[in-house]
């Protein structure tokens, strides 16, 4: 891994000006390189695909930051859910109860790779479900799996002062759900309206499109009294880009395609323990920080 | 069987692509590097790897021979510990 990663960087004239790396967590390598790009004959975001591309190929998880952005702590990380926290897409759940599991899967596979507007997709997948009983969103939510990871890796960012988000396009008889077993800070999604015991097809709450999710971290950034900068967001799908692409570090955790070529932050693994690394909460941070 | 272990010291002035060039070498012996610590100091390149050899001993004069070599060549002095095992 060492000479795969020194071997692309050399291969530009990138110069590596300090490298920290260890075995962590039992069998997890963690290689921190501060570089200097001044002298590079390649442009910036062209390193980064090259890296990126040889990172995923051996399945390697890669952070790409600037100094000043690595230098400044992280103090807000916010998740996306159907798909990152937990194994199931809710709405997918809702549809196979109601028997309209193929309309809505191939409505949310087109919006998730970014083929068809995030709010169009929402609104004709919830129409589906118009009729569907109650009782059966409680039937969805017994069958929710948080993934097997989550629960320790919150555990670790709350010891850090870490405030928690929960930021999606989903509902929220699920997402206040997970958000009270993980111990989220702050939980944003949307709610299926109800009527006479049955969906009614609607939906009501703020949480469609892209922006609303930025949106919902910068209102937890206020609250926290930290800047853009100071926020971690990861997801995986389209709809989740718009924050990756404008917060301090941006995390594409099983990434759709789109996502893959755009975040500055990819894991390829289940294990969401990585991301403690890609953040720099382990000591070998403290370690380069101070060259930067 | 408990895993055995060299460290790697290589020291010299610096220049772009000597981490490629040393850690290339350890990667073509099959050898895994489990920590790893570089600096520049005032021009200066140090270079500390802990590497396991345990997948075949044997390498380790070969590899020694060819990696004190390679940093022949690139300026840099290069010192082997045995660290053993852990």
């Amino acid at each position: 891994m060492v000479a795969m990663v020194s071997g692309v960087l050399s291969r530009f004239h990138v110069n590596i000006l300090k490298t920290r790396a260890s075995t962590i967590f039992n069998d997890l390598f963690i290689m921190i390189m501060v570089v200097d790009t001044v002298h590079s004959t390649i442009r910036n975001e062209d390193l980064i695909n090259i890296l990126k591309r040889s990172c995923d190929t051996v399945g390697l998880a890669l952070a790409v930051e600037r100094g000043e952005s690595y230098r400044c702590g992280k103090k807000v990380i916010v998740f996306d859910l159907d798909g990152t926290l937990i194994d199931q897409e809710i709405i997918e759940e809702l549809a196979k109860a109601a028997g309209v599991e193929s309309e809505v899967k191939k409505i949310t596979s087109m919006a998730m790779e970014g083929k068809i507007d995030f709010l169009q997709a929402l609104k004709e997948r919830v129409r589906l479900l118009k009729g569907l009983p109650e009782e059966r969103m409680e039937d969805v939510k017994g069958r929710i799996t948080i993934l097997p990871c989550v629960k320790d890796l919150m555990r670790r960012l709350k010891g850090l002062g870490f405030k928690i988000g929960i930021v999606t396009g989903g509902f929220d008889f699920v997402a206040n759900y997970v958000g009270e077993e993980i111990g989220a800070d702050y939980v944003f999604s949307n709610h299926l309206v109800v009527k006479d015991g049955v969906l009614t097809g609607e939906f009501t709450g703020e949480m469609v499109g892209a922006e609303a999710k930025l949106n919902a971290i910068k209102k937890i950034a206020k609250d926290v009294n930290v800047g853009l900068e100071s926020c971690v967001a990861v997801g995986d799908g389209a709809n989740d880009l718009f924050m990756i692409e404008r917060v301090g570090l941006g995390v594409g955790f099983k990434p759709k395609m789109v996502v893959k070529e755009r975040a500055p932050a990819l894991i390829n693994t289940e294990d969401l323990n990585v991301l403690l690394a890609l953040i720099g909460c382990i000591d070998l941070k403290k370690d380069v920080v101070s060259r930067i | 069987m408990a895993d055995k272990y060299v460290v790697i010291i290589a020291i010299g002035p610096d220049r772009s692509g000597l981490i490629a060039e040393i850690t290339s070498v350890i990667a073509d012996f099959g050898c895994n590097i489990e920590d790893m610590d570089q600096v520049v100091m005032h021009g200066i390149f140090i270079l500390s790897l802990l590497v396991n050899i345990s997948p075949d001993v044997s390498v380790l004069e070969k590899m020694r021979t060819k990696l004190q070599y390679r940093c022949h060549e690139l300026g840099l002095e290069v010192t082997f510990y045995y660290a053993g095992t852990k």
